[in-house]
């Protein structure tokens, strides 16, 4: 059989050479010794596999301290903007009521609005609540968010309003409805976007860089920063082993749900 | 058409992945026919449909058109025009642009393509519509839009995979008539698949029946309806369906599973000796059954006959036709008859078939035709007696 | 059930959510307006109102068309990054045989779960001029090294690599699925009527069929890119070698935080919003002209 496709399959070649292989070498010089790093660096494997890297990582820099900030930080966003969306969208869809269009539209502009806009005035706002240097103000901004509403709102529109009614009918309370049969239906576009929203928390700079300037309370890419400032120079492959192991959660949760979040994508799509 | 514009398929086979969809296929299209090919779904006709466009290669056998292989060559290459079942009119275009696509990819004259157009649309009236786009015309509209975009391509095959499916009813009558007429006038090689059995017999001159991509049977629909090659085809055509009841061959007459015989003419029997099977199925069409009531014995002796005793349940009356519902033992049997009747439920009643009018089949594999020869009498034979027993 | 209660409910519903991004988008967005018309350093007690001053000393300051320029280059980088080329990788999966297709999405979308963070890190390692992959393969082509961080010309385009790597998934995975929106029957139908090459199928059906999609990837390219490549800027360069790098969302960070002129900073952001605004609104208007496609 004729291979038509060559050239398609050429421009995929180099953009997955591309888009992966820095991936790879960042992931082999953390387990290179550092004069393999200097000598040999384009060879992908380690000669010999070496802990030091990510050792003196974490003896020079307090990552657990850093990655259970993330942690925290991470998990409580995601917790809130799971549940605003959730909730937000469940009643777009579920109830006709005065203003909902007009509502919506509100919710979901606010994507919108960029951060250079709103980061001085939040700032102020923190920074008078005495949370600067504190999970609150890293938290506080972000309990919602409105690409949640927006694709949960897509998802429940599948369900039909009779599903709805056969169980008001059989005398269901509001949220049990919520709880017991809507929720079920979009628990997989939950999932993903839970972990596409924890993901970009994970990855926050801008906003952490403002509110956070205690070395206690760094989050794991300001660590990241902290590392380049400190050590400067040379030091390769502890460079590479904090870019790894900041890495370590996305990729993990990326690998778990991976087909679910494109796939997810690939159903509720754009609206063109 | 000048050249010879048939389809071979040779020893035909295709897979998807670890599906065998058709497992050998020897089909011929002849030149300038209408050939249906019908079946349920899954029995791989919109496959061969493909095979046939292009827009799948087989794993192995060949395909030729007007004589030259066409195994390696993609749709692209292959210059047939095909009627989606959706139609897949380009949304972004207007119904004209639709329609001269391809003619502009093989780059036709400017000239040369409006008038096509002009003549395709004045036959399918679609003169006013040329400007609008895709998403402003009804179902009807897009599918003559559709016809219209494959004529103008002036190809020699024309391959409609389900065109009237998405059809309100009424239109898709009309429609059927003008594929026909359509057909007269741009006499095209073209094959039609569906699973509608009305619309194979009204527009097929020949039917290919499939199922799991295995050929059933292939000829006219009068072959197709009279012999059935197998059961299969024999219970697939007709509406209400062939009745089919399984028997077992005596030495003098067929026993029905309970117990209840039936008698049969003595060329008929020797037929089902001759073909060696012991449990064979019986077939009758609804139509071809008659119901009297009560126990009627006296049966014409010419042409030779048989008559069963059976319960009557219920009618259906569907205006033209009424559908009775008898018992017949264990069994369920239909009878079709024009006038609807007023007999009481559990009331007694007979029914008669002519002997011509029987199919057997076997009753293992493949369910083949047994052959009968029904002697028709000559005015010195002696009348074949004819014996009643009730199913019961 | 009480009456008012089921009639206050959507809106009990909504309010969480609703709350939180009025109160720290909507209101911040007033407030910025606000004080881009004062001049404060942000800890002052007594901010001085000065209208328009901000924004007249902005458009004549060269630091501010400086980052201009760059946000153009920034610009253009991203469109051929972020939407020219996702745009031909996804065609190009589509193309290819279903078994590679799988593997395809998930590597060319595995940097986008990174942050942009760990990409400047880790392009500050292979763009590093002695040790560097990069500068090492072009020395095997038979081209010099570049001081990728410290060239007034290549800084600018090593900040934009290292955000384009980390963006190029996510917009992958959008034209994608516009792609997939697509009835495979109207690219069989196109086939069937003769249509032979790649490009002629996306010229005729592909891309007037998702333009929808390809306006918004076209818009965000731009938008999100430029935001996003603050990171590798603050991280990487400060938005050096001589203001080489700095772009308008970076000038805003710098007058806001560095600087302490909370009024320049806020007027430069809402300048830059508006730009952005445009750029949304022109996405709009022409995705409103182009009518829906699909049924």
């Amino acid at each position: 059989m004729k291979i038509k496709v060559s050239g398609w399959n050429l421009l995929l070649f180099i953009c997955l050479l591309l888009s992966f292989f820095p991936l790879v070498w960042m992931i082999s010089t953390t387990f290179k010794q550092a004069d393999q790093i200097f000598s040999e660096f384009l060879n992908p494997l380690p000669r010999p596999f070496t802990w030091e890297n990510i050792s003196y990582v974490l003896n020079a820099v307090p990552m657990v301290r850093y990655f259970i900030n993330s942690l925290i930080v991470a998990v409580l966003v995601t917790a809130f903007q799971l549940v605003t969306s959730i909730l937000a969208a469940y009643s777009f869809t579920r109830f006709d009521f005065k203003g909902r269009q007009f509502l919506f539209y509100v919710v979901v502009a606010s994507m919108l609005i960029p951060i250079q806009v709103t980061m001085l005035p939040n700032y102020l706002l923190i920074s008078k609540l005495d949370w600067l240097n504190t999970y609150a103000g890293l938290v506080a901004p972000q309990l919602a968010n409105g690409m949640g509403v927006f694709l949960l709102r897509q998802t429940f529109r599948t369900i039909p309003q009779s599903l709805y009614e056969s169980a008001q009918v059989g005398g269901a309370a509001e949220w049990q409805i919520l709880w017991r049969i809507a929720f079920p239906v979009v628990r997989p576009t939950v999932l993903a976007l839970g972990v596409m929203f924890f993901i970009n928390v994970w990855n926050e700079y801008f906003w952490p860089l403002l509110v956070i300037n205690d070395k206690d309370m760094l989050t794991i890419p300001l660590a990241l920063q902290l590392f380049i400032n400190s050590e400067g120079g040379n030091s390769w492959g502890p460079m590479m082993a904090v870019g790894t192991l900041a890495s370590l959660p996305p990729l993990i949760a990326f690998f778990i749900v991976n087909r679910q979040i494109v796939s997810s994508f690939i159903s509720t799509g754009v609206k063109g | 058409m000048q050249e010879p514009c048939d389809i071979r398929f040779s020893a035909v086979r295709k897979t998807f992945g670890a599906q065998t969809v058709i497992p050998s296929l020897d089909l011929e299209v002849r030149s300038g026919e209408r050939l249906v090919l019908l079946g349920p779904s899954g029995c791989g006709k919109s496959t061969i449909m493909r095979l046939i466009a292009g827009l799948e290669q087989p794993v192995s056998g060949t395909i030729a058109m007007g004589g030259q292989i066409v195994n390696g060559l993609d749709a692209s290459e292959r210059n047939v025009s095909m009627v989606f079942q959706n139609y897949a009119l380009y949304p972004h275009m207007t119904v004209f642009d639709n329609m001269a696509f391809s003619l502009k990819l093989r780059k036709v004259a400017k000239a040369e393509i409006t008038r096509r157009i002009q003549e395709a649309a004045e036959k399918l009236e679609l003169g006013s519509l040329l400007q609008r786009k895709p998403r402003e015309l009804s179902g009807g509209q897009r599918q003559r839009v559709a016809l219209g975009r494959a004529i103008v391509q002036q190809s020699s095959y024309f391959l409609l995979d389900e065109p009237l499916s998405n059809l309100d009813a009424q239109l898709r009558t009309n429609a059927r008539n003008d594929l026909v007429e359509l057909h007269k006038s741009y006499p095209r090689t073209m094959v039609y698949v569906t699973h509608d059995q009305v619309e194979a017999m009204t527009i097929g001159q020949r039917i290919a029946v499939l199922r799991q991509g295995e050929l059933q049977q292939i000829g006219s629909p009068e072959d197709i309806y009279m012999r059935p090659a197998n059961r299969f085809v024999a219970a697939f055509m007709g509406n209400p369906p062939m009745n089919i009841v399984p028997v077992t061959v005596g030495d003098q007459q067929v026993m029905f599973a309970d117990g209840g015989e039936l008698a049969l003419p003595e060329s008929v029997l020797s037929s089902l000796k001759r073909c060696g099977e012991q449990h064979v199925l019986l077939g009758i069409r609804p139509e071809a059954l008659e119901l009297w009531e009560g126990d009627r014995t006296v049966v014409k002796p010419f042409p030779p006959s048989i008559a069963i005793r059976g319960e009557f349940i219920r009618s259906e009356y569907l205006g033209a036709v009424v559908i009775h519902h008898i018992a017949v033992g264990q069994h369920r049997l239909l009878v079709s008859s024009a006038a609807p009747v007023q007999f009481k439920p559990h009331s007694n009643v007979t029914l008669t078939a002519s002997c011509e009018h029987l199919h057997f089949f076997e009753a293992a594999g493949a369910e083949q035709r047994i052959p009968l020869t029904v002697q028709h009498l000559k005015p010195k034979n002696q009348p074949e007696q004819v014996l009643v027993m009730s199913g019961r | 059930m009480n009456r008012m209660w089921r009639q206050v409910r959507p809106y009990a519903y909504i309010l969480p959510a609703l709350l939180p991004l009025l109160v720290f988008v909507y209101y911040p967005l007033v407030q910025s307006v606000q004080i881009s018309f004062l001049e404060w350093n942000m800890v002052s007690p007594n901010p001085k109102w000065v209208g328009l001053a901000n924004y007249r000393d902005l458009l004549a300051s060269d630091e501010f068309w400086l980052s201009v320029k760059n946000t153009g280059f920034y610009a253009v980088f991203f469109l051929v990054t972020l939407f020219a080329a996702p745009f031909l990788a996804a065609f190009g999966v589509t193309r290819v045989n279903s078994r590679w297709s799988a593997f395809y999405k998930s590597a060319l979308f595995a940097p986008t779960v990174l942050s942009l963070a760990v990409a400047s890190i880790l392009f500050l390692w292979l763009l590093n001029p002695v040790i560097g992959v990069v500068n090492h393969l072009l020395s095997l082509a038979g081209l010099p090294g570049v001081n990728w961080l410290s060239d007034p010309f290549w800084s600018k385009w090593a900040v934009s690599m290292a955000a384009s790597w980390k963006l190029f998934g996510y917009n992958f995975i959008v034209l994608l699925a516009g792609l997939l929106a697509i009835p495979q029957e109207l690219s069989e139908s196109a086939r069937v009527q003769g249509l032979r090459s790649s490009w002629g199928l996306m010229g005729r059906i592909v891309i007037p069929l998702m333009s929808g999609t390809l306006i918004y990837v076209f818009v965000t390219a731009i938008v999100v890119g430029i935001q996003s490549v603050f990171v590798p800027v603050e991280m990487l360069t400060g938005g050096g070698p001589n203001q080489a790098t700095t772009n308008l969302v970076f000038l805003v960070y710098q007058y806001g935080f560095q600087f302490f002129k909370s009024g320049l900073a806020s007027a430069t952001a809402i300048v830059t919003f508006l730009a952005f605004l445009l750029l949304i609104v022109v996405q709009a208007l022409v995705m409103d002209r182009r009518a829906y496609y699909e049924n």
